[in-house]
């Protein structure tokens, strides 16, 4: 038979061998193994191939959908974002942490507590130094001291004190040392710049304000309020 | 055997073309394509979503110091409220969670009554974990009486 394949020169000399070996085992045998080598050669060329694509397809368009639903939800909470009111809460999360040091801000909000609580006030000294407080230690880049002495009676550092706390910018009171109507008092007015390079993927979930968060805006908001009632009472407005 | 090997065949031709129109009849192209449009729609309020993140942001950074500041002038407030008619805070200081004052009072019933309120202000444990009294001196009057009494507190914060 080798010889005889050896000896094809036309289609006529393949058409008398295929009759001639037909029906022999040989014929049958060899049918079957070109065919099993062209399914393997087809399995590993092909259709594995085919198979990763697929399948890798299949993972693309399910992190698509996942990336599409954020889209979708972004979308759809941007809408129902009203411009105006976003505007207002910025500005109000801007005026109780500044994004630099304001200097000026620091002394006119002092100013203007002493003034409301009746205390008298002495000399400011700002330093930027070791911020110790657990509050400081959120944002240990953003925060200067500022140290004061308030004369005035008990009563009357005490109401300082505590309005210190129900203003804007933000303050810590670090220590206080009270003697004979006159008190030390060791401050801390926090900052916060802003990021140098923000990047905000849209497929990333737009951060939303939580009933906490919208809480501690309302509470801001009459912080402010406290200031401008108190400046347009000491203006005569 | 050679009919079984031709349905392999077949079997195999069939499976490929069959991935083949999986994979031209995929939904990815679609998909991309809605992610764009979406990822456009996005774009044109980029300013609106830098606004939004950075007060979301802010927020939480407030939300931390607001919580974690010091409520000295409240404290203050209390101790004084506590006071019976007739005592006075000489002197305080206070840093961190150590406080210290000085009280006065004209009768040792005032203070101890005083002492009282602080002992029930700690046993809450809102404001204080503990109150110890440093020292408690008393200044006689010209007829050999007790003029007045001045008590040194520390107080430990919570």
């Amino acid at each position: 038979m080798l010889n005889d394949l050896g000896n094809i020169r036309s289609l006529e000399d393949i058409r008398l061998l295929y009759f001639k070996y037909k029906d022999t085992p040989h014929f049958s045998l060899g049918v079957v193994v070109i065919i099993i080598l062209l399914c393997t050669t087809i399995i590993g060329r092909v259709i594995l191939p085919q198979f990763d694509r697929w399948f890798s397809i299949q993972n693309e368009v399910k992190v698509a959908k996942v990336r599409i639903a954020v889209l979708e939800k972004n979308v759809q909470t941007l809408s129902t974002l009203n411009d105006t009111e976003l505007t207002r809460q910025f500005n109000l999360s801007k005026q109780a942490l500044p994004f630099e040091k304001d200097y000026t801000g620091i002394i006119t909000t002092i100013d203007t507590i002493a003034i409301k609580t009746g205390v008298k006030l002495d000399d400011y000294s700002f330093q930027v130094g070791n911020l110790s407080t657990t509050s400081a230690k959120l944002a240990p880049q953003a925060a200067i001291s500022v140290k004061i002495t308030v004369k005035g009676e008990l009563g009357k550092v005490q109401a300082f004190l505590k309005d210190l706390s129900t203003i804007t910018p933000l303050f810590e009171v670090v220590n206080v040392s009270f003697n004979n109507s006159s008190a030390g008092l060791g401050l801390i007015f926090f900052y916060k710049y802003l990021p140098g390079r923000l990047e905000i993927p849209y497929t990333d979930p737009i951060r939303i304000v939580g009933p906490a968060n919208l809480k501690l805006l309302e509470t801001i908001s009459t912080w402010s309020s406290n200031m401008s009632i108190i400046q347009e009472e000491e203006t005569g407005e | 055997m050679r009919y079984v090997s031709l349905g392999l065949l077949s079997l195999v031709s069939v499976l490929s073309v069959v991935l083949f129109l999986l994979e031209i009849f995929s939904p990815l192209p679609k998909l991309q394509k809605d992610e764009q449009t979406l990822s456009q729609t996005l774009s044109a309020s980029h300013e609106k979503i830098l606004r939004q993140t950075l007060l979301s942001l802010r927020l939480t950074d407030i939300a931390g110091i607001v919580s974690k500041r010091s409520t000295y002038g409240v404290l203050v407030e209390t101790l004084t409220k506590a006071l019976p008619k007739g005592m006075t805070i000489n002197s305080f200081s206070v840093e961190k969670t150590d406080f210290e004052m000085t009280v006065s009072a004209d009768n040792l019933d005032d203070l101890q009554e005083y002492f009282d309120s602080l002992g029930t202000l700690t046993r809450q444990q809102k404001m204080f974990q503990r109150v110890y009294l440093n020292s408690l001196d008393a200044v006689r009057n010209t007829d050999g009486g007790f003029n007045s009494f001045q008590a040194k507190l520390a107080i430990t914060l919570n």
